[in-house]
């Protein structure tokens, strides 16, 4: 700090000012759109769907009703398996708010079998120690007994075979 | 510099679009402006996306908007200007063409007001201006802050209530006709008098609404032109400028100076001296009653204190002497804050080459219209002149 011009301010010192504070209250109601809603029904029934174009033949996951590719509506609504394979993974210690958690979690990125190659969405790893987790491990959803068309619906994912 | 043109636009529905996520409303513009430009992703160098936001639960919408439009790698960044975002961006894609820095650009603006309640979203928008002055110790709103203008502008020249209620009566009229705006239902004086007073004497029907939507334009170089479009629109001039961020230090409360400012930058790129003999239409910043009024004074369509009597005198209809937001305006069509510039821009656009038609497609003689777009409060203005012609004068 003694190399830099100016004068440097502790945070005590900031205190002897007034500050004024206000707490945003803020509360967004996401749509799905059409694609994801459907989506998040086939979850109730233990089902991942996607949308295929014809066109250029992709399956795509998450579904989107509009190959942008190919620039035209794509075609149809194709079930894909529940199980699937980990791109890339993290062990994560923190919360969303940056509070420390006792337990980590681990997320990764599924590519979903059946679906076009790098066609995944991400979601917790269970059933696994961290030390175990391993790029292209095979794996399979669990899914919760109680399902309400939400992305947890599927508990985790487990190591397969 | 090099001459920048509009090779399409496009336009999503405008509404309270609860069926659609940002970016698949973003898409319905885009995809609209693809197609009628013949431009694939491959040929865009660039995407601007303009989005105010805070609303809506995106924080990055550029690179989610540009995923679902097949347009990533290529750079791009979100521009905010506030209310006036839209030509902002538009501003960006024209300086990065005219500057040799790239060929083709796409703008894209898409805001989705309606993932936050409407007291949260006003509240947001009450922020807009300076936070400690304005909104902190009095929470005022943003009718409040136009209606600080309505009651000068009506105590110095003698407009009244009724004279400002006819702009929103002219502008829902063309709303009725626009199958994409967000009110298609004709309202009488009356209806506007009838309606709840917000802050005095703006009423609820002098107010635009929130409003959920996506527009696209797309702007090519003049040498990229001929590649894609026999038809193009030129961009004749922009002018911008700002205004102080507190209410209280305007010099007066009868007109946005900022908006005179960048309109004059724009007339003299554009050569334009008489703008009411030029122009053939203006999409003009009707975010409440009083300000399409101010509009036509600041554009120097009139003189001062003369704007209240050029709607008086249904000049602001088709047939008069300067059509004005035949669109319905962000009155009717609606203001998704981001949308809405590049709205104005895309439709003068279309309305320019006679592709809108019907009860709202202008008469077309000269071959030059205006888009005026303000942000905030007289914060940000941004004032864009089209052409059928890409040097000198149509007709």
């Amino acid at each position: 700090m003694q190399s830099l011009p100016g004068v440097s301010v502790s945070s005590e010192e900031i205190k002897k000012y007034v500050t004024e504070q206000f707490e945003a209250r803020i509360r967004y109601s996401w749509t799905s759109g059409v694609a994801i809603s459907r989506f998040l029904e086939g979850l109730k029934n233990k089902e991942i769907w996607g949308r295929k174009c014809n066109r250029c033949g992709r399956i795509v996951v998450p579904p989107r009703m509009y190959c942008e590719q190919c620039f035209r509506p794509n075609d149809e609504w194709v079930k894909l398996k529940d199980t699937g394979k980990v791109n890339t993974y993290s062990v994560a210690y923190v919360n969303a708010d940056a509070s420390r958690r006792k337990e980590p979690i681990i997320i990764a990125v599924i590519e979903i079998d059946g679906a076009s190659p790098l066609m995944g969405i991400l979601h917790y790893l269970g059933e696994v120690q961290p030390d175990d987790v391993r790029i292209g491990m095979k794996v399979k959803a669990v899914w919760k007994d109680e399902r309400k068309g939400s992305i947890l619906d599927i508990r985790y994912f487990k190591p397969i075979g | 510099m090099r001459r920048v043109a509009i090779l399409g636009a496009g336009q999503s529905r405008f509404g309270k679009r609860t069926d659609v996520r940002l970016d698949e409303l973003a898409w319905e513009s885009f995809r609209e402006a693809m197609v009628e430009s013949g431009v694939t992703q491959r040929d865009i160098d660039s995407f601007i996306v303009s989005t105010l936001g805070g609303w809506s639960a995106e924080v990055l919408p550029a690179v989610v908007v540009g995923e679902y439009c097949g347009l990533t790698p290529k750079p791009t960044m979100r521009v905010e200007a506030a209310c006036a975002s839209g030509s902002a961006a538009v501003y960006q894609a024209y300086t990065m063409i005219a500057s040799g820095h790239a060929e083709v650009v796409s703008v894209i603006g898409v805001e989705k007001m309606s993932e936050s309640s409407t007291p949260t979203t006003v509240e947001l928008i009450g922020r807009a201006g300076n936070y400690f002055w304005e909104f902190e110790n009095y929470g005022m709103t943003f009718p409040a802050y136009y209606a600080l203008y309505a009651s000068s502008y009506m105590n110095r020249y003698g407009a009244t209530e009724e004279d400002l209620a006819l702009v929103a009566v002219k502008n829902h009229y063309y709303g009725s006709f626009n199958p994409k705006a967000h009110f298609q239902r004709r309202i009488s004086v009356d209806d506007v008098m009838k309606s709840i007073y917000v802050a005095d004497p703006l009423k609820l029907l002098d107010c635009s609404p929130i409003t959920d939507g996506s527009a696209t334009v797309i702007l090519a170089s003049e040498e990229s032109v001929k590649k894609f479009t026999n038809e193009p629109v030129w961009i004749r001039g922009i002018g911008a400028a700002s205004g102080t961020a507190n209410l209280s230090k305007r010099d007066n409360f009868l007109g946005l100076e900022a908006a005179r400012k960048a309109a004059d930058d724009a007339y003299k790129q554009a050569n334009i001296e008489r703008p009411i003999s030029k122009l053939d239409l203006v999409e003009a910043h009707d975010c409440f009653t009083i300000a399409e009024v101010m509009a036509y004074e600041d554009l120097r369509l009139v003189e001062r204190g003369e704007g209240y009597k050029l709607i008086k005198e249904e000049q602001t209809y088709k047939g008069g002497k300067i059509p004005v937001n035949l669109s319905g305006g962000l009155k009717a069509k609606g203001h998704p804050i981001g949308a809405t510039g590049v709205s104005m821009i895309g439709e003068l656009s279309k309305q320019l080459l006679g592709r809108i038609g019907g009860e709202r497609q202008a008469d077309i003689k000269h071959g030059w219209a205006l888009a005026h777009n303000v942000g905030g409060t007289g914060h940000y203005a941004y004032v864009t002149i089209l052409s059928l012609d890409k040097n000198g004068d149509v007709l």
